[in-house]
């Protein structure tokens, strides 16, 4: 029975020792020298998404290579697999731990087993030696505060390299840091070997005095290696070619040394100097656009500081103008470029000068004093002194009056208007300043806007409605209304003018028997108006009056003034006779 | 109740009413004087050469709610006399929305302009500025104002056309005024959708760094200086994401710019 029960055991444990192997790490090597790097690869079985924490790795630098999956089908089983892969690079030597690492699979977690690798101090060998090194520089050491330096990155490689990349950046804490977009590559000789250097240039600023570090730089690239004995590429049939063949590439790690920077204080500069806070090499150049001035011209002084260093910070320098001379100052101007030499370029302070008075004047040196780079010490920039000649305004010509025919005119004595002074115009002081022009609010103005439309249809609407109340009658009515009104015009020709009057009865009449219609005969006309209770007489005077109207509507006699005046007066008083 | 009583409380909402209405009339007298005494203090103040206590002054006249084009352009002034360049552009910009064609404040507005450190890399297109000149001739309530008196008139021709039952309800002079009160009415629309979703910010810092991100730890990538007009795109908690020019965005702090 015991042994039953231990085969059950043993049978019920075999899947959760399985489980518990579903996530391995492993390194490729277990000895390594500091300034080298290992893979690391956390192997997790299945396709579920996982997280490994490195965090507990103290003794290394892990850096990420992203992951890779795969899948086997063996006997028609499938399994599958994805793998974590870091780079690890030692911090100091001896026996040193990759611990053991939590990986959260599904939310389970699961741990790798340790690992220990032996990290021995590096062999001072010749870089000369490798085929891929890498190094870090700066152009000096110990620089003063305020002077820039040039940090240079290089890659030296003897054979073919491809996606070389920083993994990691100084971050060059202590230093303002502008890399240069023009890059190096070149071919040099090193211990009779050709080497092609890449090389990335910072220039570096320091921000304060003291001890600094810039910390190493680590740069990955992939090289170049030739295939083991007997390792063929499964698809060397397809690429048969010798630039391809025996040939592979691994990812390398190449970290730089730190390097130690030393920021000296500047000395104290001599009491007569009155220092700006340039540091560098620079120059100085004063200018007058015009020498031979007259009063109210205007001639503008520029002093240009040019050179290499910190030449963004230079200030506006002191300029010594005499009291005659009214001055207005310009922005000033700057080109100023980084190249591997650092900073360097100009800067141009410009000032307009208006002379007051004539006269002989000097306009004294201008100085500025910087700390001069290499020799270390305060130097004084000066240029000459400037001197100009103020010759009065010229008195105003009388005006002169030249015929169109003259041959020899004078040249246009129009100028184009400058400003000789810039200030801004003065305060609106009027009381309609606090009046509100608050613009009307949107709720506000869509109603001012939608009413008028809304007016209109309500008025729409309502003729409308009035217009299906109209009968045949009113419309006739209002028809002989209107005919005999466009009668009244005296501009009317004949023609118009009957075939009005003509319209101004017969509507009235079809309004008394209320239906509409555009004619109607004599007779029609007595038979509807004694149906309506009219008097024989007021019947037959209508008659008359159509046939009149026909005769001179068909009869195409010439009416003269008095005989339409006369027929439009016979008709108006029918027309009111029947309302 | 009786109809004695019904009276007394009639007559007792009619007093309070009415005293509430004096009141109110009396309230805001009390604060149409103490902005004409502010208004009066600060120019004041500003001919005798105090600045600084000039721009409190016209501020308090401006907090007050008045939006007046005038009242911002002197405040423009006295910031720009108190060596605020940032706050004078920011005022003159906030004016030149009220009052576009006064020709003191173009004048004034194009010296700070030449004040300035950095350029202004987008400027309007003078084609636009011909097409739409009205934009720039007439403020946003004169605009208004023509919209809804070209409106009016509009409706008003279509209804006499509609009661003298013309043959066509839409004459030339219909179309005419369609067509103007419509051009007036969208402007005074984009005017409005200008000022909600296209808003622009002046730098009041003398220099401002504008950053990749909502921190002061984030990566420095370009530096403006005060008076130079952004584009606003978007605004969060104490930022306002910026736009100088086609290639630089970035963001920076709201105490370091105001909304025009």
């Amino acid at each position: 029975m015991k042994h039953i029960f231990a085969i059950l055991l043993i049978l019920v444990g075999i899947p959760g020792m399985a489980s518990g192997q579903d996530v391995t790490a492993h390194v490729d090597r277990t000895r390594m020298a500091t300034g080298e790097s290992a893979r690391l690869s956390v192997t997790v079985a299945g396709q579920n998404a996982a997280d490994v924490d490195t965090s507990p790795i103290v003794d290394f630098r892990v850096i990420s290579q992203g992951t890779s999956s795969s899948i086997n089908i063996v006997n028609g089983r499938t399994t599958s697999k994805v793998v974590y892969n870091y780079t690890i690079i030692p911090l100091k030597t001896g026996r040193l731990k990759i611990p053991s690492l939590p990986v959260r699979v599904d939310g389970i977690i699961h741990k790798t087993e340790p690992i220990d690798i032996f990290v021995t101090k590096q062999p001072q060998a010749d870089p000369e030696q490798s085929d891929i090194f890498v190094t870090a520089e700066v152009s000096n050491s110990s620089p003063y505060s305020g002077e820039q330096i040039i940090y240079r990155f290089r890659l030296y490689s003897a054979v073919r390299i491809a996606n070389a990349g920083f993994k990691e950046l100084p971050d060059f804490s202590g230093f303002s840091a502008k890399q240069v977009e023009q890059k190096e590559a070149f071919q040099t000789i090193l211990g009779g070997r050709k080497f092609i250097v890449n090389e990335v240039v910072y220039v570096l600023m320091p921000l304060s005095e003291g001890e600094k570090t810039i910390e190493r730089a680590i740069l990955s690239c992939d090289v170049a290696v030739r295939r083991k004995d007997g390792q063929r590429d499964s698809f060397g049939s397809i690429f048969n070619d010798p630039f391809f063949r025996g040939m592979r590439y691994e990812t390398r790690i190449f970290q730089s040394k730190p390097v130690d920077v030393s920021v000296r204080p500047l000395p104290e500069p001599p009491p007569d100097v009155s220092f700006t806070g340039l540091v560098g090499h620079f120059q100085l150049r004063t200018e007058l656009e015009n020498r031979e001035m007259k009063v109210g011209d205007s001639a503008t002084l520029s002093v240009t500081i040019r050179g290499v260093g910190n030449i963004m910070d230079a200030g506006e320098p002191a300029i010594d103008v005499p009291e005659e001379f009214k001055t207005y100052q310009d922005t000033p101007e700057e080109e100023i470029t980084v190249g591997l030499n650092g900073y360097q370029g100009k800067k141009i302070f410009r000032k307009a000068l208006v002379p007051l008075k004539p006269g002989d004047f000097t306009i004294d040196p201008v100085e500025i004093a910087y700390f001069k780079i290499p020799e270390g010490e305060y130097r004084i920039l000066s240029d000459s002194p400037i001197s100009v000649h103020v010759s009065p305004a010229e008195e105003k010509k009388p005006m002169e009056v030249y015929s169109g025919n003259d041959e020899h005119l004078p040249k246009s004595l129009k100028r184009k208007v400058e400003f000789t002074g810039r200030d801004i115009l003065p305060l609106k002081e009027g009381m309609d300043v606090l009046k509100n022009r608050r613009p009307l609010s949107i709720p506000f103005y869509a109603a001012l806007i939608f009413v008028p439309a809304f007016i209109f249809i309500v008025l729409y609407a309502m003729l409308a409605v009035f217009k299906k109340t109209e009968t045949p009658g009113t419309i006739m009515a209002e028809r002989a209304d209107k005919a005999i009104r466009d009668a009244c015009r005296q501009d009317l020709p004949q023609v118009e003018f009957v075939s009005r009057l003509y319209c101004a009865l017969v509507s009235s009449i079809l309004a008394k028997a209320d239906v509409k219609g555009e004619t109607l005969t004599a007779g029609e006309v007595e038979t509807i108006l004694k149906s309506r209770g009219y008097s024989d007489e007021i019947a037959d005077e209508a008659c008359k009056i159509l046939t009149d109207i026909e005769s001179a509507r068909f009869g195409g006699m010439e009416m003269d003034s008095g005989g339409r005046s006369n027929l439009f007066e016979k008709t108006r008083n029918i027309i009111r006779t029947l309302k | 109740m009786t109809a004695a009583s019904s009276d007394h409380i009639k007559l007792s909402a009619f007093l309070i009413t009415l005293f509430a209405c004096l009141f109110a009339i009396g309230l805001s007298a009390a604060f149409a004087d103490e902005s004409t005494r502010d208004f009066l203090n600060g120019v004041e103040l500003y001919n005798e050469g105090d600045y600084d206590a000039a721009v409190q002054n016209l501020l308090k006249v401006a907090e007050s709610g008045i939006q007046n084009g005038k009242l911002f352009y002197n405040l423009g002034n006295a910031y720009f006399k108190a060596g605020d360049i940032g706050r004078a552009m920011l005022w003159y910009e906030r004016a030149l929305k009220l009052i576009p064609n006064d020709p003191d404040l173009r004048f004034n507005h194009d010296y700070v302009m030449t004040r300035l450190k950095d350029e202004r890399v987008e400027k309007e297109s003078p084609v636009f500025r011909i097409l739409f000149f009205w934009k720039h001739v007439l403020s946003p309530l004169q605009i208004q104002w023509a919209g809804i008196i070209l409106n009016c008139l509009f409706w008003g021709i279509l209804a006499v056309r509609l009661v003298l039952k013309k043959r066509r309800i839409l004459g030339v002079e219909g179309v005419l005024a369609l067509v103007l009160s419509l051009v007036f009415i969208l402007t005074s629309v984009y005017t409005c959708y200008e000022n909600k979703f296209q808003q622009k910010a002046i730098i009041v810092s003398d220099e401002v760094s504008i950053r990749s991100g909502l921190s002061d730890d984030s990566t420095e990538l370009f530096v403006l200086h005060a008076g130079t007009r952004v584009l606003v795109r978007k605004t969060s908690k104490d930022y306002y994401r910026i736009r100088f020019s086609e290639d630089k965005i970035g963001w920076v702090k709201a105490e370091d710019a105001e909304i025009i």
